[in-house]
């Protein structure tokens, strides 16, 4: 990653595994910017424009479950780590489920001492997705700015049609968002 | 005096570690929109005297660009004790901030 800091979305409904997973994070990686859901809604809302690297969801929530989760990172961020923090995922078959849908891993809250050492290995493994990934953003972000200054000079300067080119431009830079 | 103070890619620590609410407002010299909302934010740090008003350069501060997942500026951050509350991209209204603070205080 190009930025040593490390961004985590957590989806977690009880505020004290909340305060646990952020404080194990921590141990891995103190340089950490956290995003939260608690539901379907935030979870929805926050995950795209967060962009993480790496997500932490619980099984069992209000409004959805953690594999609704998974297959909603999977089609939204495509190979962004993501590991369960569970209390109940303690069945052989829904483990292999879980991992079989493109978990990176599990853990049991009881064993949340051990996210560091989990992270440590989950991030390891992914660190060529992560450096595409990172490069991707790069790459959009020059586009992105270059346009803008394009559409910044366009707008101090009189040609004909010039409202037509500039809504054309600007709807090419939501595009590009 | 609350005021808004200049940060960059160095103050990026300082800013996750910070435990009270600050509000971050990423912009460019020539960003239009970045413009007007400095003067917005600049008005209502007398009003929030709890909260950290920081400002940063959109180009020099890659990291925190790329920390905000921001495209282009304008930005408005929203962060407390390290957690992203907010994230508002574009021009937005002085009573949608307010409001936005609010809530998180």
């Amino acid at each position: 990653m190009n930025t040593d800091i490390f961004k985590v979305f957590i989806l977690e409904d009880m505020q004290l595994d909340l305060e646990l997973n952020k404080r194990q994070v921590r141990k891995y990686n103190p340089e950490v910017l956290f995003a939260v859901a608690r539901n379907r809604t935030e979870f929805e809302e926050k995950l795209v424009d967060f962009q993480p690297d790496i997500v932490l969801s619980d099984y069992n929530l209000p409004d959805m479950n953690g594999l609704e989760a998974l297959l909603y990172v999977r089609e939204h961020l495509d190979g962004t780590p993501f590991i369960f923090i569970t209390g109940i995922l303690n069945d052989e078959e829904k483990v292999a489920e879980t991992i079989l849908s493109g978990a990176s891993g599990y853990l049991l809250k009881e064993n949340i001492k051990k996210l560091p050492e989990l992270l440590t290995t989950v991030v390891a493994q992914n660190s060529q997705v992560m450096q595409q990934r990172e490069q991707d953003w790069q790459r959009r972000k020059e586009q992105q700015m270059a346009l803008q200054k394009a559409i910044g000079t366009l707008r101090n300067t009189d040609f004909v049609g010039k409202d037509d080119v500039l809504a054309q431009l600007l709807k090419l830079t939501d595009g590009l968002a | 005096m609350n005021k808004l103070t200049s940060i960059d890619d160095g103050q990026i620590s300082g800013l996750l570690q910070a435990e009270g609410l600050s509000v971050v407002l990423m912009t460019s010299p020539w960003d239009g929109n970045g413009i007007i909302l400095r003067s917005i934010i600049e008005n209502l740090t007398a009003q929030f005297p709890a909260v950290q008003f920081r400002v940063a350069d959109y180009e020099a501060s890659p990291r925190l660009a790329r920390l905000f997942n921001l495209m282009s500026p304008p930005g408005i951050l929203l962060i407390k004790a390290g957690e992203m509350i907010q994230r508002v991209t574009g021009p937005v209204s002085a009573g949608r901030i307010s409001d936005l603070i609010r809530e998180a205080a």
